[in-house]
């Protein structure tokens, strides 16, 4: 009977501490709300701040590299619907509920949202109206110079997300706080202007408040940290991007006698990891190997598909593949080499089927094992004789170095970036860093501010003679217009999948005079209709229609119009064109 | 305290009182139709006399206390039988069977009640031959069992649960699966574990007002599993052993790499004939092909593919559903001991299944053992134990079913010597040798050359790629990859009935539910891609179930009133932990533990602990006048950790009334008529499954690299990518009105049930879309509502019953249709499924419907679209004007086609689901026999997406377009031509079917014989599963049973799509079944 005694007195104490049943704290996770109350944890905040960076690299390149022309969607014949929206992106017709302009969108929203939770804990808001930061008094345990600190990173990765935003969508939504479903119904594009007006606050923050240190002084653990000059060089782009090129300048001159930071000897060695974080990096977004869940999936979805291990374990997906009118654009010889300067007829010893008749030429570009029949102009003539034997040493005849290093060859036919491949011991898991800004834009970027003169052509050389070509002299250079193309060219060379040459030809409507994006991807498709577009299944687009889809409305992406049909509350805008 | 304690105490006192003074009477049972002596019929005296049972020759012998005035005789499948005993000492009984047992006790949650007093829609299933159907699952076994019940087999993997719901879907985002509930205790598997030997019955509840005692927790109705309890008998012993094997009831007619090619240059030379072909929009070299090659556009890779084939496979092209598919054993061990006497009653059991998926390295083992003992302590405590340890085993393959088919003939399980130095030509793959598994990759970039089927040669000097995919051959995938799932419960209750006062019981009881779950994925080195390092995930989690129930029941019986109380408080935590590691690169395939492992990887490494609490108060009160007039109010009030403060609390009231017309003086005199019920019940159930925690943001890893060199791990910390916090999430709610009539005639040999209903659920737990810039794509909210309403007909009939020959038949059939009342402000969502196909859920229409293109044929010719295009058609969208393509429909007729002429082409919702089961019994022989279907509902076959089946399945090629002279029956596209199958009306099929799902022959030895070799009984059967199986006649898949739901796609709003699906299973054992 006591047994049953104590299981009554037990059901009746079970009654009374019932409450505490169902009063549960989350075991595994920590809530936002019992957060960010001290330095390490704010600072913990922070780093997935920078973590969250990563994830829209995962398809940026196919809304930057891919409409521009630097790489074309390599499966062609495919009709699986991943590769048929990455061709809508490619020819310049992305339909508005393409998917993969979603998930950008979606994946730097979500890395604001972290960065204001971060920025929020510090009570650093944004005023609108004055277009300025507000640094708010707070209760927790954070001190006032490490508010400064941590602000200025946290700002810097939010104005890095809204650039991107703002040059590919155009009027974006201005979100400066952890907002809620119901909040969020409520907040309409803004103006690109507004946008701007952050981006610099942001900017100017990070400048103000974070680390001055010259390169070599920064302290090790701190690499890869938003500092004050990854902020300037940033700042500088936005400036530039507005025209406003004077205040680049400014911005731009200080970072070169101030920053520490310089070019790098080798542009081989530029990206090899062995050699990150080197003092040409002013910014990166950092990848690390090891299954650690860091690693960058770039190698695996360049690598040509059904190259086994050949170039990166686990196969590769053959996205991003380099358009052949860009491997082409790289000098393969040196134009005043002894080689050519002897006759306009000559043959060399290598092979290479790449080059294809007719296909034009902006240096002399020959390669090795083509016969070339007739140098005219800049037209230059070549028959093929394809052989099986890959290209061993191309720096041999003095050719620009930039080409083995950012296009790979795969079976001697099928080309992929190369600029990110690492070995990797897991798909998806490679080492590399992907470069956000670096001084040698800095260089070109002054360039471009100061316009055609011997000091700019001198900035270029800086950037250009590394890589094993000639420098250029202001005998050849000697219009706007040589000058912007050499610029133009110098920049698609040098920053070849590093997502910048679509917003470069962007930029290059407002900055230059005589380079448009629209000429631009007018004259790739020319060029690249028979070796690419020509081979899509029937019915396919014309040259002229693949021009024609180029327009000035369409050099803006079309807002997700999932954010238009889902908002109920207000009317959104859709982009022209669209 | 001290109250309680003088009870007990006084409850002591009574149950020592028992009185000496008894009586003996002795007697006979008989079978009042056969004249059979019936044996096992238990006998009772009243009045605390205990009972007895009839032996063999139906005599009993009971020793009965002065007081007892009436002796009552029971037994199953018969009226139960009362005598009044003055001063008789010899009863000669002979008792009626009858088809439907009035005084059948059904449980219902938190007791049990007579089946003829039940109010609400509450489905019986006993356990008859449920343990001799051939599938290792109860959940399976009850397919077709019950109306309003579907169970549906979307997968034939070993082992894998399948579908349930019952009366269609009462939420969209939180979980639909009804609540399982296994001797009084909820558990989430329950379904999986139990063994269906060990089921004593099944009961569902179906309304509202039946589950509103289980509150939060009853939305999508209740399924209880009572198991065996030993019974006042002598020892009883019983082995069964069955032994069998399953094979698929159909596949895919696929063509080889040879048949392909030939049918190409076939249609080829049928081109040629026709100038028309030449405007097809090919491109240049195409058409130069088609002058050279007489109209052939054959490509080269497949040209590739048929010399490898033919000259180097010599013809004979790899079948690869052969290679993944395989005869699976069944097998079924049962071994179980019960009986009892006055005071100990139990039930011993052991059991052993094994099922063989049909697919190579799939399978499923269970060992199960049960003790359940019932101990009365004295006459008024009671109490019992059930102990239910069991250990399964599962084997998964890695590869499913279209990963097999879609691959071509001409690729080779292994090399042989032709297609080793065929790819040795190039450089990557010298290496290969005869021997080695054989990938599509180092087919491409050979230089092929060979004769075509038109004997041409055919040798083109370049490299040419038959086949590209950065997949390995399947086989080795599967061969290379082991993964196993051990999972060891265990169910154990102990509860205490104390007897407090006359008609008043307290019962308490304390229950655990342990399962511990480990498993292992491991895959070789290189075998999913060329390369990869060898990776073994282990897994491991446990939950740990405590409950504890305390109820208090109360009877009484004034004069024509009855009334039942049931008052308890219940409270119940869960605790989870899942842990996950995995570990990379060993240096050996076969030495596979964590120690090993060179790495961890840590995108697939991490643990987590979670904790649910439920805690609860309930009530109920039954009342019943004069056997007539029936009235059943609940009341149930949760409190759960699932929702945010303020919203822990949730009340769920039921009300539900009965007359027994039958009862009327009115109607007594029909003879016809033995019983007429109705039935009328409203109630409120909840749901409360969604994520835990979705009131609040929380924060996971997300570490990042700082420093120099390759830098240095560092913790970070982000918020949920998936989930927005809702702060004010709560139930969902759903109300449900069920009307019923029982009609039974004919001395209850028919019995007809029918129940109408129809619910409402509100504040759906809708993953609603949150606009992007929020940061996450969507969150918990309680917007809309969705109504499900419906009929369920049950019907049951003795057709013979003869003295050597008895035939019943049962059938059930349900309908039911759903309706999304409201959606918060919006008036529809869009869901894209797997291959971009669109699901649309709008106001006012089924939860559920396919939006597509309407197709009318393929385009005959491009003068067709020609003619169409002058008539001012144009389209904005992509591969619509093709001949050989399909024609989409203009739809709003504005000459446009375009996503505007999207209409509704489908949905998934059956419109009658149904089962019938015959059992007939001649003299020794029992044969009984279920027909299951499904009328109605679309299926979105997604086999074609992929265009190896376009290409090669012959159903999808049959009568194809060739040229506009030749096209074939005008509505089969040619090849991979045209506009995306998955977005039209092409592809959807009709999900109906009708299949024998079990049969069960069955004979037993004569009683004679068996008693020879002292033996009760010995039954020996053949049943078997899926005898025949015919789909609907438009349906081009495998299986419409199956669907697929996996990652992103796993979600309620994309029902009805399917592919890779498993061909129909159809399993054949033989059974001994022994008793002694």
């Amino acid at each position: 009977m006591k047994i049953i005694n104590l299981l009554i007195v037990a059901s009746t104490i079970s009654l009374i501490g019932c409450t505490k049943l169902i009063d549960l704290e989350p075991q595994s996770n920590i809530s936002v709300n019992n957060y960010y109350s001290n330095p390490t944890e704010v600072n913990a905040a922070l780093s997935g701040c920078y973590s969250g960076m990563q994830t829209p690299l995962n398809n940026e390149w196919s809304l930057t590299e891919l409409r521009s022309d630097n790489s074309v969607q390599g499966s062609a014949a495919s009709s699986s619907t991943p590769n048929r929206d990455l061709s809508d992106l490619d020819m310049f017709f992305p339909q508005v509920s393409h998917q993969g302009l979603f998930t950008y969108w979606l994946n730097t929203y979500y890395n604001i949202r972290n960065v204001n939770f971060v920025l929020n804990s510090l009570g650093v808001n944004y005023s609108p109206t004055s277009g300025a930061l507000v640094f708010d008094p707070i209760t927790s345990a954070v001190t006032a110079a490490d508010v400064k600190k941590f602000s200025a990173e946290a700002t810097f990765i939010r104005a890095y997300h809204y650039f991107n935003l703002v040059r590919l969508y155009g009027d974006v939504f201005l979100v400066t706080e952890p907002i809620n479903p119901e909040e969020a119904k409520l907040v309409n594009r803004s103006g690109v202007t507004e946008i701007y007006k952050l981006i610099i606050a942001d900017l100017l923050n990070t400048i103000n408040n974070g680390t001055t240190a010259r390169f070599a002084s920064i302290p090790a653990v701190d690499l890869g940290r938003a500092n004050s000059w990854s902020a300037k060089a940033l700042l500088a782009k936005v400036y530039l991007t507005l025209n406003r090129k004077t205040e680049a300048a400014t911005i731009l001159q200080d970072i070169i006698a101030n920053s520490g930071y310089n070019l790098q000897a080798s542009y081989v060695n530029l990206f090899s990891i062995a050699n990150e974080m080197n003092s040409e990096m002013l910014f990166s977004i950092r990848f690390k190997a090891g299954g650690l869940g860091l690693g960058s999936t770039l190698p695996n979805l360049f690598a040509p598909t059904n190259s086994g291990a050949a170039v990166v374990i686990g196969d590769g997906r053959g996205l991003n593949t380099p358009s052949r009118e860009l491997y082409n654009s790289y000098t393969a010889i040196n134009a005043t080499g002894a080689v050519l300067t002897s006759s306009n007829n000559v043959t060399l010893t290598a092979a290479n089927p790449l080059i294809t008749v007719g296909m034009p030429a902006t240096g002399l570009q020959l390669a090795q094992g083509t016969t070339v029949t007739a140098v005219s102009g800049a037209v230059v003539t070549l028959s093929i004789r394809p052989t099986s034997a890959l290209a061993t040493s191309l720096l041999a005849f003095g050719g620009d170095a930039r080409r083995i290093t950012n296009i790979g060859i795969y079976i001697g036919r099928v080309l992929y970036p190369n600029k990110y491949m690492s070995a990797v011991a897991i798909i998806n898991d490679a080492e590399n860093d992907f470069p956000v800004i670096r001084y040698a834009d800095v260089l070109l970027m002054l360039a471009e501010a100061q316009g055609n003169s011997a000091t700019s052509i001198g900035l270029i050389n800086q950037v250009r003679v590394r890589t094993g070509l000639p420098a250029l002299t202001t005998v050849a250079i000697n219009t706007t217009a040589l000058f912007e193309k050499a610029l133009a060219d110098e920049r698609r060379w040098e920053f070849a999948f590093e997502n910048q040459r679509f917003f470069d030809l962007v930029r290059f409507n407002t900055t230059m005079t005589t380079i448009t994006a629209e000429q631009t991807m007018k004259a790739h498709f020319a060029l690249m209709y028979p070796f690419h577009y020509l081979s899509y299944p029937a019915p396919r687009l014309t040259a002229l229609d693949l021009q024609n889809n180029v327009t000035t409305d369409k050099l803006l992406l079309p807002i997700p119009q999932r954010e238009i049909d889902n908002n109920t509350a207000i009317l959104i805008k859709q982009n022209p064109g669209y | 305290m001290k109250r309680i304690q003088s009870m007990l105490l006084l409850i002591l006192l009574f149950a020592c009182s028992s009185i000496i003074a008894q009586k003996t009477v002795t007697g006979k049972v008989t079978n009042k139709e056969t004249g059979e002596p019936l044996q096992g019929v238990s006998v009772l005296g009243d009045k605390s006399s205990g009972g007895t049972v009839t032996k063999e020759d139906g005599t009993f012998s009971i020793k009965l206390k002065s007081g007892a005035t009436n002796l009552i005789f029971s037994y199953v499948g018969f009226g139960s039988l009362s005598q009044q005993i003055k001063d008789q000492t010899t009863f000669n009984v002979a008792m009626i069977s009858a088809p439907i047992d009035n005084n059948e006790v059904v449980v219902i949650g938190y007791g049990t009640q007579k089946k003829s007093s039940i109010t609400g829609a509450v489905a019986k299933y006993k356990n008859e031959r449920l343990d001799e159907i051939p599938v290792p699952r109860l959940d399976q076994a009850l397919q077709g069992k019950m109306a309003g019940v579907v169970v549906q087999n979307t997968s034939q993997l070993a082992g894998e649960a399948p579908k349930i719901s019952i009366r269609g879907i009462s939420s969209i985002n939180a979980g639909a699966s009804p609540l399982v509930v296994v001797d009084g205790q909820p558990v989430p598997d329950g379904l999986a574990f139990v063994n269906p030997a060990d089921v004593e019955s099944v009961e569902v509840l179906k309304d509202a007002a039946s589950a509103a005692i289980y509150g939060s927790r009853g939305g999508s109705g209740v399924i209880l599993i009572t198991t065996k309890s030993g019974k006042v008998d002598k020892p009883k012993y019983n082995v069964k052993y069955s032994l069998g094997q399953k094979r698929d009831y159909r596949r895919y007619d696929i063509m080889s790499s040879t048949e392909y090619v030939t049918l190409l240059f076939n249609e080829g030379k049928l081109r040629s004939q026709d100038s028309a072909a030449y405007t097809l929009g090919f491109t240049p070299a195409q058409l130069l092909a088609f002058s050279n090659n007489r109209g052939n556009i054959t490509t080269d890779g497949e040209r590739a593919e048929y010399v490898v084939e033919k000259d180097m496979l010599g013809g004979q092209g790899t079948d690869w559903q052969s290679e993944s598919l395989r005869p699976g054993l069944f097998q079924n061990i049962q071994m179980s001991a019960s009986g009892g006497k006055k005071d100990v009653q139990y039930y011993l059991s052991g059991g052993y299944q094994r099922d063989e998926g049909m697919m190579f390295k799939s399978d499923f083992q269970r060992y199960s053992l049960r003790t359940k003992v019932d101990i009365k302590l004295s006459d008024r405590v009671k109490i019992s134990m059930n102990l239910n340890p069991s250990y399964s085993r599962r084997i998964t393959p890695s590869e499913n079913f279209t990963n097999f088919y879609r691959f071509p003939g001409f690729l080779p399980v292994y090399h042989n010597a032709l297609t080793a130095s065929a790819v040795n030509t190039v450089s990557q793959w010298a290496g290969v040798r005869a021997g080695d598994f054989a990938h599509p990759r180092q087919f491409s970039s050979v230089i092929y050359s060979g004769i075509m089927p038109d004997g041409t040669m055919w040798a083109p000097g370049v490299a040419n790629s038959p086949f590209g995919s950065a997949q390995n051959n399947p086989k080795s995938s599967v061969l290379g990859n082991d993964t196993y799932v051990n999972e060891y419960r265990l169910q154990g209750s102990f509860d205490l009935n104390v007897n407090i006062l006359p008609g008043l019981d307290f019962k308490s009881l304390a229950s655990v539910y342990i399962n511990a779950t480990n498993g292992l994925n491991f895959t070789n080195r290189g075998a999913t891609s060329e390369g990869s390092v060898n990776r073994g995930i282990y897994s491991n989690s446990n939950l740990v179930d405590l409950l504890t129930e305390n109820t208090f029941t109360y009877k009484k019986v004034i004069n024509k009133h009855t009334i039942n109380v049931l008052a308890g408080f219940t409270a119940q935590r869960t605790n989870t932990n899942v842990d996950r590691t995995t570990g990379l690169d060993y240096p050996n395939d076969n030495i596979r533990t964590l120690n090993n492992a060179t790495l961890l990887d840590l995108t697939g490494t991490f643990g987590t602990r979670n904790q649910i609490g439920l805690v609860s108060y309930l009530g109920r009160i039954n009342y019943e006048y004069n056997n007539k007039y029936l009235l059943s109010v609940s009341f149930r009030t949760d409190g759960s950790s699932y929702f945010g403060p303020g919203n822990k609390w949730g009340s769920f009231p039921s009300i539900s009334a009965g007359w027994i017309a039958s009862q009327e003086n009115f109607l007594r005199d029909i003879n016809w008529l033995s019983r007429l019920k109705f039935r009328a019940s409203y109630g409120a159930t909840g749901n409360n499954r969604i994520a835990d925690f979705s009131y609040l943001d929380l924060l996971s890893q997300g570490n990042y690299s700082f420093g120099a060199g390759t830098g240095t791990n560092t913790t970070g910390l982000v918020t949920s990518p998936t989930n927005i916090a809702n702060p004010s999430i709560t139930w969902e709610r759903t109300f449900q009105s069920n009307f019923g009539v029982d009609i039974s005639v004919l001395k209850n040999r028919i019995n007809l049930s029918v129940d109408v209903y129809q619910s409402k659920t509100e504040r759906l737990l809708l993953l609603q879309s949150v606009q992007a810039i929020a940061g996450v794509p969507q969150y918990f909210n309680n917007i809309g509502s969705l109504q499900n309403n419906g009929f369920e007909i049950e019907l049951s009939t003795v057709n013979i019953q003869k003295k050597d020959f008895k035939w019943t038949t049962s059938f059930n059939l349900s309908s039911n249709r759903n309706k999304i009342l409201e959606l918060g402000k919006e008036a529809f969502l869009l869901n894209q499924g797997e291959r971009t196909e669109v699901y649309q859920n709008k106001v006012g229409d089924p939860l559920i419907q396919f939006l597509g293109f309407k197709t009318d044929g393929v385009w005959k010719s491009q003068q067709e679209i020609i003619d169409a295009r002058a008539k001012g058609l144009t389209s904005t969208l992509s591969n619509v004007f093709i001949p050989g393509g399909l024609k989409i429909v203009d739809v709003n007729g504005d000459n446009r086609l375009d996503n505007n002429d999207r209409t509704i082409i489908g949905n998934p919702y059956a419109d009658f689901n149904w089962g019938m089961t015959n059992t007939v019994n001649y003299k020794s022989f029992d044969f009984s026999f279920t027909f299951q279907g499904i009328q109605g509902g679309d299926i979105i076959n997604g086999d074609p997406n992929y265009n190896e089946s376009k290409r090669k399945i012959r159903i999808y090629n049959d009568n194809r377009w060739v040229s506009p002279m030749f096209p074939g029956d005008g509505r089969t596209p040619y090849s991979t031509v045209g506009f995306n199958w998955m977005l039209t009306d092409y592809v959807v099929e009709d999900g109906s079917y009708i299949s024998l799902r079990e049969v069960n022959l069955g004979y037993r030895l004569p009683n004679s014989v068996a008693k020879a070799i002292k033996l009760s009984s010995l039954r020996v059967y053949f049943a078997a599963q899926n005898l025949f199986f015919q789909s609907a006649k438009n349906f081009r898949g495998l299986n419409p049973e199956g669907r697929f739901s996996s990652g992103p796609y796993a979600s309620s709003l994309l029902d009805g799509y399917q592919r890779g699906s498993f061909p129909v299973q159809r399993t054949f054992v033989f059974g001994i079944d022994i008793n002694f």
